[in-house]
């Protein structure tokens, strides 16, 4: 498992199984995913909703709520195995090595506690430091966010503070603990464009500069092509399609992310509006074979039968599909994405 | 189907504004302390017209006003001051009672469908309320009326009897759009109807709103923050920024020559899903909204905007002509500068060029 290692890679996730045990049935929210993290990448995890990505980051940091369960799998970070790390471990690796910004800064900051205060107990309790001196480098990493008047902002309280600011607040707090890997759980998901692309620029800069890793849940390819060097693509719980960002977008092999591109709206240029058919499936009854095969306008027979396994597709390039593999020989056509024009 | 105020609406010509707005204003009193209130001015000065059968795109951020000027022209907030009218009637000058009977002619869509639909309802239930309130039909017509919607918007007629948790979003937004279209309104509010949606099912939606359009005639105000669907929906585009539209015109004009300032900035902040387009220059806005409770009467986008100068802080600036029917509020139009595709650094010196010529 080491021996294998990359000198680059900070994350490596191999086999991760989390299932959740509902009234309804076993959900497989998290199916045998395996990927690896680079450090100074940011990767963006993408998929629609209930395709498991949140889930999938929630395993990384083991705080998966019940009725939810890592069942199998491994999760190495920097030469540290985390799924046989103790409680007591485990809490030193949240915050300290892995930082997460959520989607709701709101929900996520404390409403009793000034921001500065906040950001400031992170800081004492990685640095061990004295009040005063936390304080002072929050008001810092206020700066660094680019909060105008920093040491006003700093006794705000959450709800004195609009959303893009309580995000910058997240971002500082995220990084003030200079961690290894950032995990963003679509963090810019209710920001406005203009305070999307200011909250981007900052976690591309910080990320880069600090050599971290970013493994950033996204379900808009937009901001994947803009902020991402890799992109992992999952579907019902499984990774369908990983490899570089240049590569998925030029050439995406499989079906379900060929279909996402798409359906795909771009302000820069005029095209029909795609859609892939049908709806996310059922997450307790999910269909045999390959999970995609009801929506997919290449299906065959075997697809309905058999799961496919994850093929080399291109260089570092990886994808799950049956056409891919040579198991059916077919042609997949861009035109099965474009029936009509609006 | 029969109405209560039966006019010479359908017969209307196609391009003559059908919906048309003057000098919309909304404002809401702020409480600040125990007995002062201050004003904000949520929808400001804001006119626009929509020809039978189009689609108007409203485009603009969080807290723009957007949604509450698509409220105020179904009058489910009452306007300040403005005038609105539709087709033949001044819908400002109703009184409430004659806008419930007009209710069937003009609908909404909103954005949470799952928070739309009364979850203690069957989905027949929910569309047969409409035909109750507004129609003459008798239970059979109704029955055979509520069995076509379902199949008009892409449900099966097992789903009658279903409960609105038992769909998925994307379900849930057609049956939303079934209710707005079941008393056969001529003109329907569209407010984020496919923010809450995946991207896969979104397409989906906007299809179906499209071909309706078509076969019953409908006239649209889309309003959304989402600049590419917009483009793909939409005939006209109105952009606002704090309660006032900065620039409008056709969806070419918006989107191929984009005039105003905060346009500009709007269209170069959209992600594009493309990498070889990273790194494009791009117009940054700095800062975020302001508070919109008492503004200076200038330009509302004067603390933001790089190429402000003291003239904008003057009351104003009105939409002036750009083009055709493309009409931008930044007092740069008139000096008949048109800056490059949101390049930031070769329209600033263009304008220091044309500055140091005056």
């Amino acid at each position: 498992m080491i021996e294998v290692r990359n000198q680059d890679t900070l994350l490596e996730v191999r086999g991760l199984h989390t299932y959740f045990y509902t009234y309804e049935g076993v959900v497989k929210a998290v199916n045998s995913v395996s990927y690896r993290l680079n450090r100074g990448e940011i990767t963006g995890l993408v998929g629609e909703s209930g395709s498991g990505k949140s889930v999938t980051a929630q395993s990384i940091i083991r705080l998966v709520k019940a009725p939810g369960r890592i069942v199998e799998g491994e999760v190495w970070l920097d030469g540290q195995d985390l799924m046989s790390c103790s409680e007591a471990e485990m809490q030193t690796v949240r915050g300290r090595k892995i930082s997460m910004i959520f989607q709701e800064p709101r929900a996520a900051l404390n409403p009793l506690f000034t921001v500065g205060d906040q950001i400031s107990r992170v800081i004492q309790l990685r640095e061990g430091c004295s009040r005063s001196v936390a304080e002072r480098h929050a008001v810092e990493m206020m700066r660094a966010v680019e909060i105008a008047d920093p040491d006003r902002r700093a006794s705000a309280y959450p709800h004195e503070l609009s959303g893009g600011m309580c995000q910058r607040v997240m971002v500082a707090m995220a990084l003030s603990a200079n961690p290894l890997l950032l995990i963003a759980d679509e963090p810019t998901t209710g920001l406005d464009v203009t305070v999307q692309a200011q909250v981007l620029d900052l976690i591309r800069l910080r990320v880069k500069s600090a050599g971290s890793a970013c493994l950033f849940i996204t379900h808009d390819l937009g901001v994947v092509a803009e902020l991402c060097e890799r992109v992992i693509v999952m579907y019902a719980g499984r990774v369908v399609e990983q490899g570089p960002v240049a590569e998925i977008f030029s050439n995406p092999r499989h079906p379900y992310t060929q279909g996402l591109i798409a359906s795909t709206l771009r302000v820069d240029i005029d095209k029909p509006i795609s859609t892939i058919p049908g709806t996310v499936p059922d997450a307790v009854h999910l269909p045999s074979g390959c999970t995609f095969h009801p929506r997919c306008p290449f299906a065959e027979e075997l697809c309905q039968q058999e799961e496919p396994q994850m093929v080399e597709a291109g260089r570092d390039h990886t994808t799950r599909c049956h056409i891919v593999s040579g198991r059916i020989e077919r042609e997949m056509l861009e035109e099965a994405w474009t029936l009509e024009t609006a | 189907m029969e109405f209560p105020t039966q006019g010479p609406m359908m017969t209307k010509a196609n391009g003559e504004a059908f919906v048309q707005i003057r000098n919309l204003r909304k404002d809401f009193p702020i409480r600040v302390g125990m007995f002062s209130h201050v004003r904000l001015r949520a929808v400001d000065d804001v006119s626009f017209d929509i020809p039978k059968g189009s689609t108007l795109g409203l485009v603009g951020e969080s807290g723009c006003g957007k949604t509450t000027a698509g409220r105020c022209l179904l009058r489910l907030i009452e306007p300040t001051s403005g005038e609105i009218r539709m087709g033949e009637h001044n819908l400002t000058d109703l009184r409430s009672e004659q806008v419930a009977q007009m209710r069937g002619r003009m609908q909404m869509v909103f954005q949470d469908p799952g928070g739309s639909l009364t979850p203690r309802m069957t989905i027949g239930a929910i569309l047969r309320e409409p035909l109750d309130l507004h129609t003459n039909l008798n239970a059979h017509e109704k029955d055979q009326r509520v069995r076509q919607l379902l199949s008009q918007v892409g449900l099966q007629e097992d789903h009658l009897s279903r409960y609105p948790h038992q769909f998925s979003g994307g379900q849930q937004q057609r049956i939303g759009v079934a209710r707005a279209i079941a008393t056969h309104p001529d003109f329907i509010v569209l407010d984020e109807p496919t923010s809450a949606l995946d991207v896969s099912v979104r397409g989906q939606i906007l299809r179906l709103l499209t071909q309706l359009q078509e076969e019953m005639g409908l006239t649209y105000l889309f309003i959304s923050h989402d600049l590419s669907v917009i483009k793909h929906t939409c005939n006209q585009v109105a952009v606002m920024y704090l309660g006032r539209i900065v620039e409008i015109g056709s969806t070419e004009e918006i989107f191929g020559s984009p005039t105003h300032p905060y346009t500009q900035a709007l269209l170069s902040a959209v992600p594009i899903p493309d990498p070889t387009q990273r790194g494009k220059e791009r117009l940054k806005l700095p800062g975020e909204v302001p508070s919109p409770i008492d503004l200076p009467p200038g330009c509302r986008l004067y603390s933001r905007c790089p190429y402000r100068r003291d003239a904008c802080l003057e009351p104003g600036p009105p939409l002036l002509q750009v083009g055709g029917s493309h009409k931008a509020a930044c007092i740069l139009v008139d000096e008949n500068i048109h800056f490059g595709g949101g390049n930031t650094a070769a329209a600033l010196s263009r304008l220091d060029q044309a500055h140091d010529r005056v």
